[in-house]
């Protein structure tokens, strides 16, 4: 899928672990474990929400449009 | 997600099936015994009793074996008549019917052997499909990828069960209008496919679609955060 999770990027700026995470914003680690590892197909805006108000960031901060390889035009952004 | 209560048809389902599994296994392996050791062994003392919907081997009260293949028959007899309520004729229509004769070792007995474990291990097959798909569903996890597949399969066999069966009665119709006479009636071949057996295969089919679309809306909810 063309759209990223840069989840593992802001937790490292923010110095927090996945564990930390998921206990304050009341969301299993498995399911976190998805989102980070971008095997999610939707997520939720609630969820986006929680994630925004605990890591103080906005949704662009989390997701990325990066076009996938497989055509022959450049990656962008 | 669980959508079984602890009281489900599913649990009852499950073992109900499990009964009807271990029985046609253990008549599938004692047909299979008695008809290869009649191909080489007296064993008119012995009792079978296996009756399959269209043909088998059963047991005679004088120990002697019998064979039975489903009939066709037209009615050449005398007039059929109701005066009381002013019929002067009618007619007998698609008569249908077992015919029961001696058994003769042969092809015949060896033919109807083989399609009677044959039609035997296809119902053991059936049952299994069935009671994986049933475990599914009592585990709360109907849309389990390979339910669809399994569905699928079971509709498909249906239809095709049907067509065989269809096939098989004909001939078996065909032996009997071939060497069996008998006053009054005629014996013929006619096809005895049943519409309604294909139908329903065909609505497992549906069944099957929507099985997947629910394994693919299921998967999507899995990974959905």
């Amino acid at each position: 899928m063309a759209i990223r999770v840069k989840l593992d990027h802001v937790l490292l700026d923010r110095r927090l672990t996945l564990t930390d995470l998921a206990e304050r914003i009341g969301i299993t680690i498995a399911n976190l474990s998805v989102l980070k590892t971008n095997k999610a197909r939707a997520i939720r805006f609630s969820t986006l929400d929680a994630l925004c108000r605990e890591l103080q960031c906005q949704p662009s901060d989390l997701l990325e449009w990066a076009p996938e390889e497989t055509g022959k035009g450049s990656a962008s952004g | 997600m669980n959508v079984t209560r602890p009281r489900s048809p599913v649990s009852f389902l499950i073992i109900l099936l499990n009964v009807v599994r271990v029985a046609v296994a253990i008549v599938l392996v004692v047909a299979a015994a008695i008809i290869v050791l009649a191909l080489f062994a007296d064993i008119r003392g012995l009792e079978l009793i296996v009756v399959p919907p269209s043909f088998g081997v059963s047991p005679e009260s004088h120990n002697n074996w019998t064979l039975t293949i489903p009939v066709s028959v037209a009615f050449d007899g005398g007039r059929i008549a109701a005066p009381s309520i002013g019929i002067e004729r009618a007619d007998l229509q698609d008569l249908r019917g077992s015919l029961r004769f001696p058994l003769q070792r042969g092809l015949v007995f060896i033919t109807n052997g083989l399609l009677l474990i044959l039609a035997m291990g296809v119902g053991l097959w059936l049952t299994t499909q069935l009671q994986r798909v049933l475990r599914t569903v009592r585990d709360g996890k109907p849309f389990a990828p390979s339910n669809a597949t399994r569905v699928r399969r079971i509709a498909w066999v249906l239809i095709a069960g049907e067509f065989v069966r269809a096939a098989i009665v004909y001939l078996e119709n065909s032996y009997a209008a071939t060497h069996f006479t008998a006053e009054g009636l005629r014996f013929t071949a006619r096809p005895d496919l049943s519409l309604a057996a294909v139908i329903e295969g065909l609505i497992i089919l549906v069944i099957a679609e929507v099985f997947r679309a629910g394994t693919r809306l299921d998967e999507d909810q899995s990974l959905t955060v």
